[in-house]
């Protein structure tokens, strides 16, 4: 049982974390900010993760191969760090991302990843919430 | 608190902001709706434009409604919000989650920028409790921006308030919608406005406008009255921009403003120019239908000769 602060907190404790945000992804808006944002331009780094996620889910048919298939995350390599937006699904409408950006001289990104998942997991009891997801049963 | 004349609701959720009051702020007119404040700092809003925190709790299946109205009709101290976390319906990320949609969602409605009568009641509260507090300066520029947002999406506003007809003919060959962009077209009868739709869906009311703008960007959904043309004649602009490129996936969201900034000058320049109603745009197609038989053996000879050209 955790808040959306508390799922901040954690994600800024992922080894090499800068900067985390939990972003509504349908208007480009944070409704929770963590540490820093990159080029400390929070609106533009809103917008932009919004409109990266957009495309990942709504435009570029990845998830269109099987049924039942959707964006689990997506992640941004640059030379300097990582970025990795986690899809956040509530069984309630919304269109939800969790964002990390990483240093990636220090961050281990399958590790980063993985926790980036359980916080979400978390946020919003995902094994109840979702149906049927096989690779989440077990673990 | 009580304002005979109509006054712009943002500058009194400033006022009350200063003054770190705390209650309820009862917003008139279309759509209006509350505002309920806690050390000035805004703790919930509703509209009638959009689903509250129940309904997308409820609508979604999340919470069962008979749970729903138990925890907010009851007396406890804590609040209907975390009475849900503590009986194990909700994790305390889903209440703030769906509670600050639903505040950010509602505020969008009720700090509209037209005047409205609006009433301040010292000390009301909303039965979910304090699950959130939101800064009414934040909140201000969210409004701003989402608005800013809507009209670059569409700037024709008719779909925001009348009911919702899809277009019987797709005006480009070939078409990729989102699935919530199916769910509101499949949801359109041409009786239903936008909030109708957004509540009946348990979808929130601005993502159903953003969504709604951008069909109507498209030409795949209209509304009687005035703005009807906009939204119905991209049809003859359509050839134009449509297999000009290869269809592809992401035609209509990428272009979603071009067919109706052209129709717009269209009716500018054109003037005079014989325009069908949009009333009378929709039975001819029924007609169409009925009578334009595929002329076979002319359809046959076409593609002998098309056979013939390899």
């Amino acid at each position: 049982m955790s808040g959306i602060d508390d799922c901040l907190v954690q994600a800024m404790a992922i080894p090499g974390a800068i900067g985390t945000g939990l972003v509504d992804y349908s208007s480009g808006f944070a409704l929770g900010t963590a540490g820093r944002a990159p080029a400390e331009d929070p609106d533009g780094a809103w917008a932009g993760a919004s409109e990266v996620v957009n495309t990942a889910v709504n435009r570029a048919p990845f998830a269109s191969t099987r049924p039942g298939d959707r964006v689990e995350d997506i992640i941004v390599t640059t030379l300097g760090g990582y970025h990795i937006f986690r899809q956040v699904h509530t069984q309630f409408d919304s269109r939800l991302v969790l964002y990390l950006w990483l240093d990636r001289s220090v961050a281990n990104l399958a590790i980063a990843r993985r926790k980036l998942q359980l916080l979400a997991d978390n946020l919003v009891a995902a094994s109840a919430a979702v149906p049927a997801p096989a690779s989440g049963a077990g673990r | 608190m009580k304002s005979g004349r109509a006054v712009l609701p943002r500058r009194v959720l400033t006022q009350l902001a200063g003054a770190a009051e705390t209650g309820a702020l009862y917003v008139e007119g279309e759509p209006g709706g509350t505002l309920y404040l806690a050390g000035g700092l805004v703790s919930y809003a509703e509209s009638p434009s959009t689903p509250d925190a129940g309904e997308l709790l409820t609508a979604s299946g999340r919470v069962p409604p008979h749970v729903w109205h138990t925890v907010v009709t009851g007396t406890s101290d804590t609040g209907a919000g975390a009475q849900l976390v503590a009986q194990g319906h909700l994790t305390q990320g889903e209440l703030e989650l769906c509670v600050l949609g639903a505040l950010y969602d509602a505020a969008f409605f009720v700090l509209s920028p037209t005047p409205a009568r609006v009433r301040f009641e010292p000390g009301g509260t909303h039965p979910l409790g304090g699950v959130c507090r939101v800064d009414p300066a934040v909140l201000g520029r969210e409004v701003t921006r989402r608005r800013k947002q809507l009209d670059e999406a569409h700037p024709g506003s008719a779909v925001d308030s009348a009911p919702i007809t899809p277009v019987l003919r797709a005006p480009v060959p070939r078409l990729a919608l989102t699935a919530a962009q199916w769910e509101l077209v499949v949801h359109a009868d041409g009786k239903r406005t936008a909030a109708e739709i957004a509540r009946l869906l348990g979808r929130a009311g601005y993502t159903t406008l953003l969504e709604l703008r951008r069909l109507a960007a498209a030409g795949l959904v209209t509304v009687d009255g005035d703005d009807g043309p906009v939204a119905a004649e991209p049809a003859p602009a359509g050839p134009k921009t449509g297999p000009a490129t290869p269809p592809r996936k992401a035609q209509i969201a990428r272009k979603p403003a071009s067919p109706a900034r052209r129709t717009q000058k269209n009716r500018a320049t054109e003037g005079e120019l014989p325009q069908r109603s949009p009333g009378a745009e929709l039975p001819p197609v029924e007609a169409a239908l009925a009578t334009e038989e595929p002329d076979v053996p002319l359809l046959k000879r076409i593609r002998s000769g098309l056979k013939a050209l390899r």
